[in-house]
């Protein structure tokens, strides 16, 4: 667990976080800005209400008892409390809608980034952990901004505005009581803040505790894991790992407890003590006669009202401190440089060569390489397939070639020109890929091979057919609207590793770019099946240039090159033929051979 | 629409009320004697500042001694004080309470909640493919929500609610001496209130019902824009500014309904302002007319002004809570439901130790099933006989029945019809969970644990796992050198979800440790279904070559597309669509020239020395 939390720290941060929240807020609905406004006025004078006018009352009552003017003041009392009741009301409602409309618009800010950001930052563990608090800070309403944006600031400008106006009242009628009140609640201001001290450390502990209770409790239920659970018992140990979590938080909390308690007693303490000097220091003013009873009440509402704000300032500018370290991983967030969004030069089209030169690299953060010094040119046209070891390197050598990662050295040309000078965006049109750990989406087919393209039906029919899907499509009631994955739908269909690998695989054909790149394409696909696939893979790439990874070596053969990767490097290079004879490749090609000899 | 009446659940809110105190008593006592406490003291505490300023006001109007004024005001300071610090060390205070009652709240739902994960987790196997239970499942996950749902929500209403009555009893003794006729409109006050908040609810259930599909949508669309494992589609597919168009469609979509709700809450909070007011307005005016009559004094006016504002807290505090209890009563009746679903229980013999040292011999007769829900045989009339440690391959198209065949074996599912036999004795006779012991399995889908690789393998607890053991079958599996490149060796974390140190183990790899995790069980059985798919060429060629040593005195049955695997076992059986169509071994299955042969023949002409490529 970190180190304990120092709220002063985060004061730094307050007003970066709070102009980029307000700014988005500002862009966004300028509304937002006036309810706000009006709700501290109204909330910070409110309590006045209760304070003048039963004075008022009760003074008519001990004195003139004129029915004209106690029945004014009653309709003043009652409107006035209706009126602040229904603005209450209202700043509550236009409170939920903002913290809707906020929670989706952070939330739709943060997908964009996510999704636009440099790929290399999305298999970086710090960049997930990042991404997590980041989730947090922007949206969730009782730790994140929104806790924040309707409440907090609200809360603590209205308060400012009740304490300065008790202060005048009570400091006008009696001097001393008011310093009682300030003595009292400072030591109170003490005691909360001694208390807050350790609950920002408990909260933050409390939220990562629950982030790992919830994968025993809501994740590790998922029925996918039933097969294994019950096969190989795992019951004892999910329950023994959920329990030992389970009496960590127990003891967690009973500590906080512990403490907790001796500084609510204290504070109740306090606060019953300010009540008893309130009603003893007013009464003998009222038995000397130096104010009257009507002053009386007034003053012990005010009192009252003054402590509160009082503290009310300072709890709320805590919380806000507190809360302003979750707000401030969300702008970091928002904030990681995109590096690899790459020149301005939009790519067209790919005619003569693809090559890489001197290509070295290494993923962020770690030690070794994971590719070192490749050259290799791909002719157009040309179709390559890439072999080797789990772990040789060949799918960093797809993502450089598409981007995902830009090369640690050397560079990478198309048709004589850096890929980095083109626009990353338009750099990918170029390319058709179906990845090894490929994902559809639980939309409908049709948007999982199109996406929000205009859909063609007749080549989207056409690029299932060439998939090897016609024959399952034929069985679809809903055809292209099929939803995929039962997430949404009741009628959606869980497709087969072996149908998905093919929808997959219609997604890169309908793209139709020049360059189709195909990472174990047909891993879970029957014998029938890949020889299908096999078959016409002619008739699939046509004159596009290809690039085909696959541990069965068989596809080598209607491959024109073949590039044996091993540790990083290209350890062999041309036709099966030539490489059949000897080295790497030979004896992967005689491990699968001997068997079919 | 309109008149569609809520279904008629199977406990009333009576029944779940007791159902709940029980539960209370059963797993934690101590919390029915914090809730009585609690409910005396807070009630005590909401009269303390009722009654105790009306004495000093009386003293200060008609007796005027200083000393006794002193008196009641440290009097007063000390009630309150005893009354609000029981108050506080048990419940606390505010929006986020934390006296010593809550985390027993919280560990009743926890408790409850891994209560019926339990249950999950050992409930029969084919119940999980079920879209009725699946369905009663999804309702019973309410329960555990939060603070404020199912068990944990109900007996958190309880208290408030026994708060409120005690403070009812306490106010109405003392407004009934002002005017009896005052409850009589607070009674018109909170009928109105508690008709109005019923309608409310309703609404509101209604819309958030018809928002819950939306809700899925966007709890997706949030994980599928977040998950980086989407990454690389949406960029290469461009799929980015689509998935957004659709995740603003959903969010709109939520909040044109969310701020329906919000606006029957203003509807309703606003006429519960009015109702108020009207109330003031009532016994302001009945107190000054008292006053002014003489029959009330100063001291008195204030007390009932206070009490009959806490009394209409108090009231409104009932209402609602009673609506609230009937939404919980709602979520813990469809809880009970799934708790109440009938699971064969873990009964019967265990199977003998001479299965596990003898080997034993499998007998499939006229075994049927069909996947519940479904229509067509996923196996009709298999009969097939596996000898004792046999080494048996399964080879067929994509949807033949492979997997379903190992699943029946196994007794992931029951048959339909026909039975499956050990030594002549039928299966079904055995307990369950000593059943599942006699097998290892690789299944084609590998899940991994959030827990460290050691634990991985075992599926056993760090203190019970046999770390030589795990070791040994890491070797055998081929995952040393990886496990050695791992800063932590075996106790490295698997997965991010626990640890953002962990590690995602590719393709190969999990399918490696699959492979530990069946050597480490060392059951009589082994089953391996595809389990060389992502592995290259050279792991595989060791997988085969070693496999009759991983299995020996093992009967193995081994699923694969790779029919170069099939060679190294002693029979092979082809599924097709009608179920086992072929059966002999390789030289047999060659020879004879069916579906077999063929399939082979598919496979092997490319690595022939001189193939038809003109064909491809």
């Amino acid at each position: 667990m970190d180190n304990e939390v120092k709220i002063s720290k985060q004061f730094k941060n307050i007003f970066p976080c709070l102009r980029y929240f307000y700014g988005i807020a500002w862009r966004n609905d300028k509304s937002y800005f006036l309810s706000t406004i009006l709700e501290i006025i109204i909330k910070g004078l409110t309590p006045f209400i209760n304070i003048f006018i039963p004075k008022l009352i009760i003074d008519q009552l001990l004195g003139e008892r004129e029915a004209g003017v106690l029945a004014l003041l009653i309709s003043a009392l009652v409107l006035l409390n209706l009126a602040a009741a229904g603005a209450n009301n209202l700043f509550s409602f236009l409170n939920d809608k903002y913290r809707v409309k906020f929670d989706n618009l952070f939330y739709e800010m943060l997908g964009e980034k996510c999704m636009r950001m440099d790929f290399a930052h999305t298999e970086n563990a710090e960049i997930l952990a990042k991404r997590q608090k980041a989730e947090r800070g922007g949206t969730d309403s009782t730790y994140g901004t929104l806790y924040v944006m309707t409440g907090v600031i609200t809360a603590l400008v209205s308060a400012v505005i009740t304490f300065a106006g008790t202060l005048y009242v009570v400091g006008r009628l009696s001097p001393l009581l008011l310093a009682i009140l300030v003595a009292i609640t400072i030591i109170n201001m003490v005691v909360v803040s001694n208390l807050s001290k350790g609950s920002v450390q408990f909260y933050k502990d409390l939220i990562e505790l629950n982030r790992k209770f919830s994968y025993y409790n809501w994740n590790l239920k998922d029925f996918k894991y039933g097969k294994d659970i019950r096969i190989y018992n795992a019951v004892p140990m999910i329950t023994e790992h959920s329990d030992y979590y389970v009496n960590t938080e127990w003891y967690m909390q009973r500590k906080f407890n512990r403490k907790q308690n001796k500084f609510t007693t204290a504070t109740t303490f306090l606060n019953s003590a300010q009540q008893a000097l309130l009603y003893g220091y007013l009464g003998i003013q009222v038995v000397r006669r130096a104010i009257t009873v009507g002053e009386f009440q007034m003053l012990i509402t005010a009192a009252v009202s003054f402590a509160t704000s009082l503290r009310n300032i300072v709890e709320n500018f805590i919380a806000l401190a507190r809360t302003v370290e979750f707000m401030n991983d969300y702008r970091l967030f928002m904030q990681i440089a995109e590096n690899s969004r790459g020149g301005s030069k939009k790519a067209e089209n790919f005619k003569r060569t693809i090559e890489f030169r001197n290509v070295s690299f290494r993923y962020p953060g770690a030690k070794d390489y994971s590719l070192r010094n490749v050259s290799i040119k791909i002719e157009a046209g040309s179709k390559l397939s890439v072999v080797g070891q789990n772990g040789a390197g060949k799918t960093t050598f797809i993502k450089l070639l598409c981007r995902l990662y830009e090369p640690t050295e050397g560079e990478i040309l198309i048709d004589g020109v850096s890929a980095s000078e083109y626009d990353a965006d338009s750099y990918r049109e170029l390319y058709s890929v179906v990845f090894q750990d490929y994902k559809l989406f639980a939309f409908t087919l049709r948007e999982n091979i199109a996406g929000e393209k205009p859909a063609n039906k007749d080549e989207i029919l056409t690029a299932l057919e060439k998939a090897g899907f016609s024959e399952r499509y034929e069985k679809l009631e809903a055809g292209l609207n099929t939803p995929v994955y039962k997430s949404f739908d009741k009628n959606g269909i869980e497709f087969s590793g072996g149908e998905s690998q093919k929808i997959a695989l219609a997604r890169a054909i309908y793209k139709n770019a020049p360059i189709t790149i195909l990472d174990e394409p047909t891993a879970a696909l029957d014998p029938m099946a890949e020889y299908d696939i096999y078959n016409r893979f002619d008739q699939l790439i046509g004159e596009k240039t290809a690039i085909y990874i696959s541990h069965r070596l068989s596809s080598c053969k209607f491959c024109d090159n073949i590039a044996v990767f091993k540790d990083g490097t290209i350890v062999q290079y041309g036709p099966h033929d030539k490489l059949a004879r000897e080295g790497e490749y030979a004896e992967m090609w005689n491990a699968q051979a001997k068997y079919f000899g | 629409m309109k008149t569609k009446k809520s279904v008629k659940l199977k406990y009333s809110l009576a029944q779940n009320f007791l159902w709940m105190l029980k539960s209370i008593r059963e797993f934690d006592g101590t919390l029915l004697a914090w809730i009585a406490m609690n409910g005396v003291s807070t009630a005590l505490g909401n009269m303390v500042p009722i009654v105790f300023p009306k004495l000093i006001i009386d003293e200060l109007t008609i007796g005027g001694r200083t000393e006794r004024v002193i008196f009641l005001a440290v009097l007063f300071g000390l009630t309150l004080f005893i009354t609000n610090g029981i108050t506080g060390i048990s419940y606390g205070f505010g929006a986020i309470p934390s006296g010593s009652m809550s985390i027993r709240f919280i560990a009743l739902r926890i408790k409850f909640h891994q209560r019926q994960n339990l249950k999950s987790m050992t409930m029969d196997f084919e119940n999980l493919e079920n879209p009725e239970i699946l369905d009663k499942h999804a309702k019973a996950e309410r329960a555990f929500y939060g603070n404020y749902s199912g068990l944990e929500g109900m007996s958190r209403q309880v208290l408030t609610m026994f708060r409120s009555l005690l403070t009812l009893i306490g106010t109405i003794s003392v407004v009934i001496v002002m005017g009896y006729w005052l409850l009589l409109v607070a009674a018109v006050i909170v009928t109105i209130t508690y008709i109005i908040s019923d309608r409310a609810r309703i609404k509101t259930k209604q819309i958030q019902d018809e928002l819950a599909p939306n809700n899925r949508k966007i709890e997706y669309l949030q994980n599928m824009t977040t998950d980086f494992t989407y990454g690389k589609d949406i960029r290469v597919f461009g799929f980015r500014d689509f998935i957004l168009g659709k995740f603003k469609e959903a969010k709109e979509t939520d909040f044109t309904g969310s701020k329906k709700i919000f606006k029957t809450e203003l509807f309703n909070s606003n006429i519960g302002a009015v109702l108020t007011a009207v109330q003031e307005a009532a016994v302001y005016a009945w107190l000054c007319y008292r006053v002014v009559a003489g029959a009330v004094n100063i001291g008195s006016f204030l007390m009932y002004v206070a009490s009959i504002a806490t009394f209409s807290t108090a009231m409104k505090e009932i209402v609602n809570g009673f609506i609230d209890l009937q939404q919980q009563s709602a979520v813990i009746n469809d809880y009970r439901e799934y708790d109440d679903l009938i699971d064969t229980p873990p009964m019967g013999a265990t199977p003998p130790e001479t299965i596990r040292n003898n080997g034993a011999e499998i007998e499939f007769e006229n075994v049927s099933f069909k996947y519940p829900g479904s229509e067509q045989y996923a196996l009709k009339n298999v009969s097939f006989k596996i000898n004792p440690r046999e080494k048996l391959a399964i080879v067929g198209l994509n949807g033949a029945g492979k997997s379903t065949f190992i699943k029946l074996l196994m007794r992931l599912y029951k048959p339909e019809s026909g039975r499956i036999l050990i030594n002549g004795l039928d299966t079904q006779i055995y307990n369950r969970d000593e059943y599942y012991k006699l097998f290892g399995a690789v299944f084609q889908e590998i899940y991994t644990f959030a827990f460290s690789v050691a634990e991985n393998v075992s599926l056993e607890k760090y203190d019970k796992t046999n770390m030589r053991r795990v070791k040994e079958t890491i070797e055998l599996a081929g995952l040393r050198d990886k496990i050695a490149s791992l800063k932590k060796g075996l106790d490295t974390p698997m997965m991010k979800n626990l640890d953002l140190e962990g590690v995602e183990f590719s393709g190969g790899e999990t399918q490696k440790l699959a492979l530990a995790r069946a050597l480490y069980k060392d059951a009589p059985f082994i089953i391996l279904d595809e389990p060389t798919a992502a592995l290259d060429a050279l792991a595989e060629e060791r997988l085969y070559l070693n496999f009759n040593e991983l299995c020996k005195g093992k009967t193995a049955i081994y699923i694969s597309h790779r029919l170069a695997s099939t060679q190294f076992c002693d029979r092979i059986v082809l599924f097709d669509k009608s179920g086992i169509a072929e059966c002999g071994t390789h030289a047999e299955l060659l020879a004879g020239g069916g579906k077999y042969a063929e399939l082979f023949n598919i496979q092997a002409q490319y690595y022939r020395d001189n193939p038809k490529s003109e064909d491809i």
